[in-house]
């Protein structure tokens, strides 16, 4: 007994330890990629490896946000799009507003080939312009403010008839409102990613395909697409993924030419 | 005989030299008067030529020019590359130009020049002129050679020519590393939801019992004071009697139908009210008992309507009855 107790302390102890360790090669290997570039010399392997590391370690991508940006810029840095972009969606389904990573996400987007005439290319952002892009922590706190204020103003309000208290209640109501609008969108959004995935294509110049098979022609529409083109998962069967692309186009491709991008946590 | 012949042919070809030389000096210096200012320090007769290659280039891709001069040149002032002035002005705002060498013979002189684009819309190289002072019509002269079209295109786009060498363009954000905090979930459970949502209304509800209750209250005594008030303008005794116990027992609560004074006084004490009321209420009730119990109610009509409603008023007007 008391050996199986110290066999789990120690597993612990290494777990921790492993965390650590992963974060600080993965940093490690990201410092030594700076300096590759800064003189001249070829860094992608150094970045790779620090993308790896920080996949590979406990709790994944999905750990954190930061763990997320770092990745996506390790992956960009060696050259590797789509597991970027694969990194920086992981990273806004954990905060779909982050500013960092919507940015970057932006930026290596435009290092993807997409089709001519605008099929392939990835969805818009709908959040109304007039609608602050705040946290959904804030947008929950802001709201139960709002609708409490809003209630005490209009006890005010009947006990006193006054204008100043009607004001304040109407001023309640449509942050109230306006919060759980805000809720709402970040809540659908967060439903969309989990029952239809987001997939990014891994290679150049891979056939979209009518059917899940290679005998199957290729889509009219869109018949090749690109590395770092981004679907949605509608479905699959055995090795082959059915996507639907913002544009509207919907095939098949191969599941071991795609990432798909789920939010799972450990 | 032989002698003499070739003395003679010797002088003969001294002569010529001579008056050569003469003809030759005499007037080769270039007047001042009347010289142009592209007059390029020649003198003696001559014809120019151009040629220039390549005709396509790119924007400031270089272009050689070869001028070729021919002809008879007076020394000293024969053609020399850094004297000539062979470019119209305005060509130095379409080219950028370089004198590359200097070849040829006496009689054919060949300069070379680079010629550099600046501009996509330059078409021409313009014609080159040589102005030379002729002196044998004594004179200025130009001579000129054609302009050579040319065809500007814009430089290419530089490519990689190292294969598989793909170069990564990254704002100063793609290297810097962020902390990784642990995220905390930022879902609401269901039921604090309803909680929120519910709490707010109930509490407002309550209050908003609690509020209307105290009102009904005042609302119901203040009628009943002003039933009484009204009452009391009646000049009957009996009336204004029965309006007065009814004051102190359906407001005030006073349990007794025939109130004393004694027996006011101490229960408006109890209540809190002030003395000053009390003893008033002291003196209204000793005549009204004065009138009830006496046949003679003359001492009992003393009693002024307006009085007791000014006695009721101060006492609702009281502060611990203000609460009740």
């Amino acid at each position: 007994m008391p050996g199986r107790a110290l066999i789990a302390c120690v597993t612990l102890l290494l777990g921790a330890r492993g965390v650590v360790a992963q974060d600080a090669l993965a940093r490690a290997a990201f410092a030594d990629g700076k300096e590759k570039m800064k003189a001249g010399k070829d860094s992608r392997a150094s970045f790779r490896q620090a993308a790896e590391a920080w996949r590979q370690a406990p709790g994944g991508l999905a750990h954190s946000l930061g763990r997320a940006l770092n990745a996506g810029n390790a992956a960009y840095l060696a050259g590797d799009v789509p597991s970027a972009i694969a990194a920086f969606r992981l990273g806004l389904m954990l905060d779909p507003q982050n500013e960092f990573l919507r940015r970057n996400l932006e930026h290596v987007r435009t290092q993807v080939r997409y089709p001519r005439g605008g099929n392939g290319r990835p969805e818009q952002n709908a959040w109304p312009i007039w609608l602050p892009r705040l946290r959904p922590g804030a947008w929950l706190l802001i709201g139960v403010g709002g609708y409490m204020l809003g209630w005490a103003a209009a006890m005010m309000w009947w006990a006193t008839r006054s204008n100043t208290w009607g004001v304040a209640n109407l001023a309640g109501a449509v942050v109230a409102l306006a919060s759980g609008y805000g809720w709402l969108l970040l809540e659908q959004e967060h439903e969309k990613n989990r029952v239809t995935p987001i997939v990014v294509i891994a290679a150049d110049d891979l056939p979209l395909l009518t059917g899940n098979g290679r005998s199957y022609s290729a889509h009219p529409d869109l018949p090749f697409v690109n590395a770092g083109m981004e679907a949605r998962r509608i479905g699959s069967r055995g090795d082959w993924l059915h996507i639907q692309f913002a544009s509207g186009a919907i095939g098949w491709i191969e599941r071991a030419q795609a990432m798909e991008v789920e939010l799972v946590r450990e | 005989m032989r002698i003499a012949l070739q003395v003679l042919i010797f002088i003969i070809a001294l002569l010529l030299h001579g008056v050569r030389d003469v003809f030759a000096q005499s007037g080769v210096e270039p007047p001042a008067v009347g010289q142009p200012p592209d007059f390029s320090q020649v003198v003696g007769s001559f014809q120019i030529q151009a040629e220039a290659t390549p005709v396509r280039v790119d924007l400031e891709d270089p272009i050689v020019v070869t001028a070729t001069i021919t002809g008879q040149a007076v020394e000293p002032y024969t053609p020399q590359q850094e004297r000539l002035r062979l470019f119209p002005e305005t060509t130095v705002h379409d080219f950028f130009i370089e004198p590359l060498g200097v070849g040829g013979t006496s009689g054919r002189w060949v300069f070379s020049y680079q010629l550099r684009p600046k501009r996509k819309d330059v078409t021409l190289i313009p014609g080159l002129k040589l102005v030379y002072y002729a002196p044998r019509q004594g004179r200025y002269q130009t001579a000129y050679a054609d302009a050579i079209a040319i065809t500007v295109t814009p430089r290419a786009e530089p490519t990689i020519t190292v294969p598989g060498l793909s170069v990564v363009q990254a704002p100063p954000e793609f290297f810097e590393l962020a902390e990784e905090t642990p995220l905390r979930a930022w879902g609401l459970a269901p039921a604090m939801l309803v909680i929120f949502l519910l709490a707010p209304p109930l509490l407002c509800l309550t209050i908003l019992r609690v509020v209307k209750r105290r009102t009904r209250t005042t609302n119901r005594r203040q009628r009943v004071v002003d039933d009484i008030l009204r009452s009391l303008q009646a000049s009957d005794f009996g009336k204004i009697s029965d309006s007065v116990v009814a004051y102190l027992r359906d407001v005030l609560g006073f349990p007794a139908s025939e109130p004393t004074g004694a027996e006011v006084d101490r229960w408006l004490k109890r209540l809190g009210t002030s003395a000053t009321v009390r003893l008033r209420w002291k003196e209204t009730l000793a005549i009204l008992a004065t009138g009830r119990f006496a046949p003679d109610r003359s001492v009992a009509e003393m009693l002024q309507s307006d009085e007791l409603c000014a006695l009721i008023t101060d006492t609702e007007e009281e502060p611990c009855l203000a609460v009740r």
